[in-house]
């Protein structure tokens, strides 16, 4: 016990934390990951390298369903919070920490065993963990499946589909077979089909979020991937609120550089410059608190130049998801987004623009009337950068396609409500 | 024997002891929790540690379980065994004829290694980390192939005490820096470090390191730090002249060197973004290549000039 004691002591003193958003949260999400980097927790990237479930918001039926699949795969010792009002963080934080080093926590996290360890196969369960936390889905898969010819997924296929423990690999429906086979662990063989080289390579449905780091909150993309190339991506927020955005409220000019802060932070952690991502996220939280515009314009200017002069974080986003005239028209995309469609449209010159539009609002430049920081009329602004990004997805693998979503940045606060899945193919 | 068990067990602790010292440094440099101290940050590694081991070791469905515990403990095994042959100062475990040939036949079999680490988990995150890893090492392994070969020429030895002995009156980083730096670059590759980390990239929720917990972590973790460490220690035999330096004895120069190269290595992580894997393939076939290549030519030109 002794030892116990000190070891729980010692490792308390680097909670890893997983955030779970709400849309419609934004306010409680920055308080929290203040608190956190305030705290030197780390935002773990999988529910495996958690130690604290931090819920933010008020998620609705749902979400608390993935929420509660991911509170199950934290391995334990674990801890879980909740903050709605941004005032309570980081109470909420140090409370959830302190329980952590409770000793009986080794002991509860022993004797629990992960449900799906025992071989418990046939219903359609396969919650190989943190891919992706799908939501429980039992309304219309029908409609979930267009765009690739439908049928049945793994999970109806047997007919004893858990609500909760959605597959994260699942087979297509398109050209799915062996329907009766139990395959271990309840996972199904995959469907195949032609791909774009002609090969005939398995199809499988990813499920992107809706607990996963740096992701906008609530939203789920199904992604259809041969490989790890998206063929197809659907893409939805989960228990919509579509409120007025927090970036467009206040100080307004100070509001929207803080949005296009919030946006590269999330673009650099996706790009994989956690330092970075962490030095714009700290310019951020001072762009929305009491600090002088000066210093955060002097903080900018050195992040930058570093930006602009990085020949890797340019190789990785040059090219990427191209916005065309075309599809601006189509998909009524404004803001930011089409101001970087002369420099290129690609996903380097949108950050470049957010950079430079960022810098002008430090400067005291006042928005366009009516424009938030994602384009015209907010809500419709989202839900086109939404598409827009879900469509210039497909052909790109997961890690170029969340690099295209991530430099797009729709607010999911601001998308309203949509009763049925919508589908970008 | 005896005296064979006990030159591993000090090769082994000297190993852990540099690996230690690069997850010290690694938190040293990481800008996240700079208000908590000095202290706060350094000490991490001890408190990551004590979290592991407290933390349960959980399971996924269905993993191949085999695959997963190879994939799992292969990177540290493979560190311990390639430090068999790095010399500290004249001293090494064993100084076989073809040391070279040892360090790159182990280098390989990592391929197969991280890849099952993702691939056991029976996760798509896994999974795509583990294929990542091998689209790397298409880009790397062929570069790394040819720089190993630099100093091996310059020396007309695959004996590393041979090419040690052999850089007496000038280090082959002088006239083979891009070896080196080639060098150094597939060791951030096969460690999956800094700019080629792209396998445990925090786009795919962290890739081969998306499922493994508590011990298991501890462990690949720990292999990550190990062949970093490995890695400048080959470095500094191969280029740097191992052991040799004025006043301080041989032991004590190669610590310095390798800390220096091994600060190096982990300070390059906060430096830039991940690498994708097809920018590195573009990159290193139609860039490294081609420089490790002309870099070989100048090594043998030379050589074959004095010899």
């Amino acid at each position: 016990m002794v030892v116990g004691g000190w070891l729980s002591r010692l490792a308390a003193r680097r909670p890893h934390v997983m955030l779970a958003v709400a849309p419609g949260a934004t306010a409680a999400r920055l308080a929290v990951e203040s608190a956190l980097a305030d705290a030197g927790a780390l935002v773990a990237s999988s529910a495996a390298d958690a130690d604290v479930l931090v819920v933010v918001g008020e998620p609705g039926r749902e979400l608390s369903g993935a929420v509660d699949e991911v509170w199950r795969e934290l391995p334990g010792p674990r801890a879980r919070a909740q903050v709605v009002a941004p005032a309570e963080a980081r109470a909420a934080i140090m409370r959830a920490v302190a329980q952590l080093s409770d000793l009986g926590q080794v002991a509860e996290a022993a004797a629990r065993r992960d449900e799906w360890r025992d071989g418990q196969t046939g219903n359609g369960m396969s919650s190989d963990d943190s891919i992706s936390h799908a939501p429980d889905e039992d309304r219309g898969h029908g409609e979930h499946d267009s765009g690739d010819g439908g049928g049945a997924r793994a999970g109806d296929a047997d007919g004893d589909h858990h609500a909760h423990q959605m597959s994260h690999l699942q087979p297509d429906g398109a050209g799915h077979h062996g329907g009766d086979m139990a395959m271990p662990g309840g996972l199904m063989m995959a469907g195949r089909a032609a791909d774009r080289d002609g090969l005939r390579l398995d199809v499988l449905q990813v499920t992107l979020g809706p607990v996963l780091a740096d992701w906008p909150a609530g939203l789920v993309i199904t992604a259809t991937v041969q490989g790890d190339v998206v063929q197809a991506a659907d893409a939805r927020i989960l228990d919509a609120v579509g409120q007025p955005s927090f970036w467009n409220a206040g100080d307004v000019g100070r509001r929207h550089a803080a949005a296009h802060l919030d946006s590269l932070g999330r673009l650099l952690a996706v790009v994989g410059w956690p330092a970075m991502a962490y030095r714009v996220r700290r310019l951020r939280d001072g762009a929305l608190g009491e600090e002088p515009a000066e210093m955060v314009r002097a903080g900018l200017t050195a992040v930058d130049r570093r930006m602009r002069r990085s020949w890797t974080l340019r190789s990785s986003t040059d090219g990427l998801g191209v916005l065309t005239p075309g599809m601006v028209r189509d998909l009524g995309v404004t803001g930011p987004a089409v101001s970087a469609v002369d420099s290129g449209g690609d996903a380097t010159a949108r950050w470049q623009y957010w950079l430079a539009e960022t810098d002008a609002l430090l400067a005291g430049r006042f928005p366009a009337e009516g424009s938030g920081p994602r384009g015209l009329g907010g809500r419709a602004a989202s839900a086109a950068l939404l598409a827009a990004a879900s469509q210039l997805m497909v052909g790109l693998d997961i890690g170029g396609a969340r690099i295209v979503l991530a430099s797009f940045d729709p607010d999911p606060d601001e998308v309203v409500p949509v009763p049925a899945p919508r589908t970008v193919a | 024997m005896p005296a064979l068990a006990w030159a591993a067990f000090v090769a082994a602790a000297v190993l852990m002891a540099f690996a230690a010292f690069a997850a010290v440094l690694d938190g040293v440099f990481d800008p996240v929790g700079r208000s908590g101290g000095l202290g706060n940050r350094a000490g991490r590694p001890v408190w990551e540690t004590a979290r592991l081991l407290r933390q349960r070791r959980r399971t996924t469905v269905a993993p191949d379980a085999l695959l997963w515990r190879i994939g799992t403990a292969g990177p540290l095994v493979v560190a311990l065994l390639m430090v068999v042959v790095v010399p500290l100062g004249d001293w090494s475990v064993a100084d076989p004829a073809v040391g070279v040939v040892w360090f790159n036949a182990l280098d390989v079999a990592l391929w197969l290694l991280v890849w099952s680490a993702g691939w056991g988990t029976n996760s798509g995150y896994g999974l795509i980390g583990g294929y990542r890893f091998l689209a790397q090492v298409l880009g790397y392994e062929l570069p790394l192939m040819f720089a190993l070969t630099a100093p091996a020429v310059a020396a007309g030895s695959l004996q590393i005490g041979e090419i040690v002995a052999a850089q007496r009156g000038l280090w082959f980083v002088v006239w083979a820096p891009a070896s080196l730096l080639v060098f150094l670059a597939a060791v951030t590759g096969f460690s999956v470090w800094g700019p080629l980390a792209y396998p445990a990239g925090p786009d795919i929720a962290g890739g081969v390191l998306a499922e493994p917990s508590g011990v298991d972590r501890l462990v690949l973790l720990a292999g990550r730090y190990a062949l970093l460490a490995v890695g400048a220690g080959m470095a500094t035999a191969l280029f740097l002249g191992g052991g040799a330096g004025p006043v301080l004895p041989g032991w004590l120069w190669t610590v310095v060197k390798t800390s220096a190269l091994l600060a190096a290595l982990v300070a390059v992580r906060r430096r830039m973004p991940l690498l994708r894997a097809d920018r590195v393939m573009r990159l290193a076939w139609l860039v490294v290549l081609p420089l490790t290549l002309v870099q070989l030519l100048v090594v043998s030109v030379v050589a074959a000039g004095r010899g």
